[in-house]
């Protein structure tokens, strides 16, 4: 009696769940899209691009388009400049969230909470709403158009401070009291015994901070003014200009260049970055 | 014994003092960064919203609140820009929480795959506004985009053909759908997370109460998942004021400014047309307005409490 109810119950669900999987797929296709049509056009002659007859796939394959847009204008540059503002970046970054989270996870000290609330309270305030103050800061400061304009600034991380103390609350303080009574210095316990322990965790904030730093539009946009210090990122809506003569082809392969190692860095630690964004989120 | 007392607490407080000058030694990178790019132009555009001032010239007139009288004139910009804000705002909030929880119904109730669509979903959240903006210029070309020659093959006619960011009614839209396609991922993992989090109690005794699936949609699911609902339409209300890049590339305001959304606005009054007294107010009014939403969302967030 109970096998034959179980039975037809199993076939509804799986009719159910194909047509969730066809719902799935036909949007997953819609998210992917746009990715195969910038990798399959940057392939493509122009001819083929202009043409009433568009084909899918590139008839012919253009590889030149890419050793083409390398030499176009100071693309190369821009590569140059956003492996070094992101290098620099994330190691400042990390290093700033790192001591910082040690200072609000360990240490009990005078306006403690008033100065974590100053630090996590940048997060409120969108840096976008301060474009023009922030440019006439660092305007007087002298850093336009420089590289320690393009990094420090951004280089707060506010965020990371949170997700590393929110991990380094989890290390029990008897670790570390042993090595005090060994007589390890401050350093000594921070890089030996707080540094291999949240290493996976700043791995995942380096990530992050890696995306940001790449991928960042605006900043870049307001603080540098001329074409030798611009990023991948703004050198790439500069590049714009060239759709007007019409080099679609060139410029989806510049756009390839630029989100390729985004996505190859995303698709190996996926998930532990989406943990810790969900938890993140949620909790912040 | 009162002795022993205090000689500790004087040790104890000897050793916070010293806690305290290492902790604000390593806090201090962090803490100048935050005081002087955050802080300190929070403050100055509060000063510079009461100034007439163009950027270049030393001279900076004190004009009181003639800024913000120019700002909401009744002939202002502002007004056209914060209309287009809200425009998007409706059409980009509306679609991203109802899809977004869809697919976060959908992937909740698959077996296999789960994982593959939503780090599937996520790959635009980590692409950059720049490059994203470059492939949806071709994806909604009316001449060269796929979107074109799909329509043309399905034989309709050229001259009939929506020509998106082109046209004044559909340039805010098509914005909108793109940053939609942008943000679904991480929606739909907020929402996965919240849906997650729904002891699976209730539904069990639902069942055995003879609830239907879309009573227990209307009944638990749906209301236990509110707070995170109301969380992540607030985030995606703040994101909409925070929309920027894509104009800045896609359509610079244009056509007919159309797309000339708040943030847009502020930076070519600043950068453009030099005004930085007028630039300052706006940012001043869209801060507000953005630390408003934020509030509220808070309030709405210490709320979940209850529900759980």
């Amino acid at each position: 009696m109970k096998n034959t109810d179980r039975k037809p119950r199993r076939i509804k669900i799986s009719l159910e769940e194909s047509a969730l999987y066809f719902f799935l797929a036909f949007f997953a296709l819609i998210v992917i899209f746009p990715y195969i049509w910038m990798v399959l056009t940057s392939f493509k002659p122009a001819s083929e691009i202009f043409t009433p007859q568009m084909k899918f796939l590139p008839q012919e394959w253009h590889f030149e388009n890419y050793s083409e847009v390398l030499r176009t204008g100071s693309f190369y540059r821009y590569i140059v400049n956003s492996i070094i503002v992101t290098t620099l970046g994330v190691l400042l970054e990390i290093s700033i969230a790192f001591f910082g989270a040690y200072a609000f996870a360990k240490l009990d000290f005078y306006l403690k909470d008033f100065a974590f609330f100053l630090i996590l309270g940048t997060l409120m305030i969108p840096p976008q709403v301060l474009m023009l103050p922030a440019y006439l800061t660092v305007s007087r400061i002298g850093w336009l158009d420089s590289y320690a304009g393009l990094i420090i600034p951004r280089a707060g991380a506010a965020f990371g401070i949170f997700l590393l103390r929110q991990f380094m609350l989890t290390i029990p303080d008897e670790l570390e009291d042993a090595a005090r009574v060994d007589g390890a210095g401050l350093f000594q316990r921070l890089f030996r015994i707080y540094l291999p322990l949240s290493f996976p965790s700043l791995v995942t904030m380096g990530i992050f901070s890696m995306i940001g730093f790449w991928n960042d539009y605006y900043w870049p946009l307001v603080i540098t003014s001329s074409n030798e210090m611009r990023t991948l990122a703004l050198g790439i809506g500069h590049f714009k200009s060239l759709e007007g003569m019409g080099k679609w082809e060139l410029l989806m392969a510049a756009a390839t260049i630029a989100t390729a190692p985004m996505i190859i860095a995303y698709f190996v630690t996926r998930k532990t970055l989406i943990e810790n964004l969900t938890a993140g989120a949620i909790k912040g | 014994m009162i002795d022993t007392e205090n000689r500790e607490s004087s040790f104890e407080r000897a050793k916070k003092i010293k806690n305290t000058t290492i902790a604000y030694l390593l806090l201090g990178p962090a803490l100048i960064i935050s005081l002087v790019f955050t802080y300190y132009p929070a403050l100055y555009v509060i000063r510079l919203s009461f100034l007439d001032w163009d950027l270049i010239s030393p001279e900076q007139v004190f004009v009181g609140l003639d800024n913000f009288q120019r700002l909401f004139s009744t002939d202002s910009e502002f007004w056209t820009s914060l209309l287009r804000t809200l425009e998007y705002g409706a059409i980009y909030i509306t679609l991203s929480v109802v899809l977004g929880l869809c697919f976060s119904l959908a992937l909740n109730r698959i077996k296999y795959f789960q994982g593959f669509f939503q780090s599937l979903f996520f790959i635009p959240s980590v692409t950059s506004i720049a490059v994203v903006s470059i492939v949806w210029s071709l994806i909604y070309n009316p001449q060269v985009g796929p979107i074109t020659h799909f329509l043309l093959k399905l034989g309709l006619e050229r001259g009939s053909l929506p020509q998106w960011l082109n046209d004044p009614d559909l340039a805010i839209p098509s914005l909108a759908i793109m940053g939609v396609w942008q943000s679904m991922g991480f929606v739909t993992l907020l929402l996965i997370a919240g849906l997650k989090n729904i002891p699976q109690i209730y539904y069990d005794a639902a069942r055995v109460d003879g609830a239907s699936n879309r009573h227990q949609f209307w009944h638990i699911t749906l209301p236990l998942l509110s707070p995170i609902l109301f969380f992540v339409a607030f985030m995606q209300l703040i994101n909409s004021f925070r929309v920027f890049g894509a104009v800045a590339i896609m359509t610079k305001g244009r056509p007919l400014g159309s797309t000339n959304v708040l943030l847009f606005y502020i930076y070519e009054n600043a950068f453009k047309f030099f005004d930085a007294g007028l630039a300052s107010a706006a940012s001043l009014i869209v801060f507000a307005i953005i630390l408003c939403f934020a509030l509220l969302q808070n309030k709405l967030g210490e709320r979940s409490v209850f529900y759980q």
